[in-house]
């Protein structure tokens, strides 16, 4: 099965044709080149491809692996794991 | 105050016949159509199948995920941009950019982007909207971004006064250098309303053509008997306008003086064109140029192809030049290139510009059976060399009232 960090690193790549390379867990957003903006719009194609519901209340990203923790967690809750 | 002299110093388009101005002109010049069969999935479930269509992919200009985060609107705006500052030769970062803005006007905006969004909710039932939804719909989402690419920090104005929205926002952006508010200004006007909802919404509305059975890319016919109408089209143009001593000591290619403004409104019916209206604007314009008539020597007129745009503007020349109406060469480049809505004035001002450089006037395709109300020189089917071409007059008028001419001069 696919991670949860591989869906969240395709998705970002194929969004604003990232270097695979800079998507490390501690990688920040600027790091990998995306705002908070964009981290919006990640979550928005996360939620389509995983069929899951991100809270707004949920978003607080600091570095990558924040965002793959907070999916992984609403993919279990929401029985989409 | 002293009034500043503005130079048009740059231009760039995205049209149904091109997304270059010479490229552009010169098939306006050879009577080239850009009207034919709509493009789009949805074809079939419209009535009014014919469209003014522009050539342009938006990977070759922006990333992907540029391209799918700004609208189509916005993608032949900033190209247009690029473009023109190119042709200007101007390099941004040398400006004072607290004095260098950009006026732009649109009709429908992010039209695309609203009808997919609604489409997602209402048909597909849909949970969430795309969040850049709202960025990417908003009327001013074009001219912010435009400003963003250039680090604009002077005025950012959008205008929306349905087809007069770009030659207000280029008189607009005018009056600004003009008046000492600004040095340099992006102006003109982009329009991308080909999606399903606002299609059906025109053909609701009863001004869109038929499609000439014989040959599509004849089916706009203004001045025309056998007219039926209004083609849609989509595209943008924008200029580069400078206070004239700036380009002048920079050195600049100057393409012509922006020299008269004028605009008013006929506040007379939401639809139904004013002759008192369009005559006071186009006589506004040339109080404000301090020109006589007589200096005008082609009108690039609104020309939309319905029997009320055509009559009613005929008579407001006439009410305007008398007697020497009958030697104005006036044409409709609509003819070609369709309406282009919001983007419509600036097009055609892109198309004035060229015909000044170029010292040829374009025709109005399709005039194969005048209108015996309409009886000016509207250099039908053959485009025409001329010389001593000095001053050329723009005329762009709107529903819902608001007419904004537009005078420029040869340099």
């Amino acid at each position: 099965m696919t991670t949860t960090a591989e869906v969240l690193s395709t998705i970002i790549c194929e969004k604003f044709d990232t270097d695979p390379a800079k998507i490390r867990p501690d990688a920040t957003l600027d790091d990998i080149g995306i705002d908070s903006l964009d981290i919006f719009d990640v979550i928005f194609s996360v939620e389509e491809k995983l069929g899951i519901k991100v809270s707004n209340d949920d978003v607080n990203i600091a570095v990558f692996q924040d965002l793959v923790d907070l999916i992984d967690r609403l993919r279990k809750e929401q029985g989409k794991a | 105050m002293t009034l500043r002299r503005v130079a048009v110093t740059g231009q760039g388009i995205v049209s149904p016949l091109g997304n270059d101005p010479a490229a552009f002109f010169a098939a306006l010049m050879a009577g080239q159509s850009g009207i034919r069969r709509l493009q789009a999935d949805f074809v079939d479930q419209l009535d009014c199948r014919i469209a003014a269509q522009a050539d342009f992919d938006p990977l070759q200009h922006y990333t992907r995920h540029q391209a799918s985060s700004l609208d189509r609107v916005t993608q032949f705006a900033l190209f247009a941009t690029r473009q023109s500052i190119a042709s200007a030769g101007i390099d941004m970062a040398g400006l004072d950019l607290a004095r260098t803005g950009i006026c732009l006007g649109t009709g429908m905006a992010g039209a695309g982007s609203l009808d997919d969004a609604y489409a997602r909710l209402y048909r597909d039932n849909a949970s969430r909207l795309k969040p850049f939804t709202v960025l990417m719909a908003m009327n001013s989402a074009a001219a912010s971004q435009i400003a963003l690419e250039h680090k604009l920090r002077g005025p950012n104005l959008t205008y929306s006064t349905a087809c007069s929205s770009s030659a207000v926002a280029i008189g607009e952006a005018f009056r600004l250098i003009r008046h000492g508010y600004a040095d340099t200004m992006l102006a003109g006007g982009s329009e991308a309303l080909l999606t399903y909802g606002t299609i059906r919404a025109w053909e609701a509305l009863r001004t869109l053509a038929k499609e000439d059975e014989s040959d599509p890319s004849a089916s706009c016919k203004p001045f025309s008997a056998n007219r039926s109408g209004l083609v849609l089209g989509e595209g943008a143009a924008i200029v580069v306008l400078e206070d004239w001593d700036r380009a002048q000591a920079r050195g600049a290619n100057i393409l012509a003086e922006l020299v008269a403004y004028g605009s008013g409104n006929d506040g007379a019916h939401i639809t139904q064109p004013s002759v008192d209206g369009q005559a006071a604007a186009m006589r506004a314009a040339l109080a404000d140029g301090a020109l006589a008539p007589e200096a005008i020597g082609y009108v690039n007129a609104h020309g939309t192809g319905t029997v009320l745009n055509d009559r009613t503007e005929t008579e407001a020349i006439k009410q305007v030049f008398g007697t020497r109406a009958y030697q104005i060469p006036v044409s409709s480049t609509k003819s070609m290139h369709g309406h282009l809505m919001g983007a419509a004035g600036a097009v055609e001002f892109v198309a004035c510009l060229q015909a000044l450089a170029k010292q040829a006037l374009p025709p109005t395709r399709n005039l194969t059976t005048p209108d015996p109300e309409c009886d000016l020189d509207y250099v039908a089917n053959t485009g025409r060399q001329v010389s001593g071409l000095e001053y050329v007059m723009s005329n762009s008028f709107a529903f819902g009232g608001t007419s904004a001419v537009l005078v420029a001069r040869r340099t």
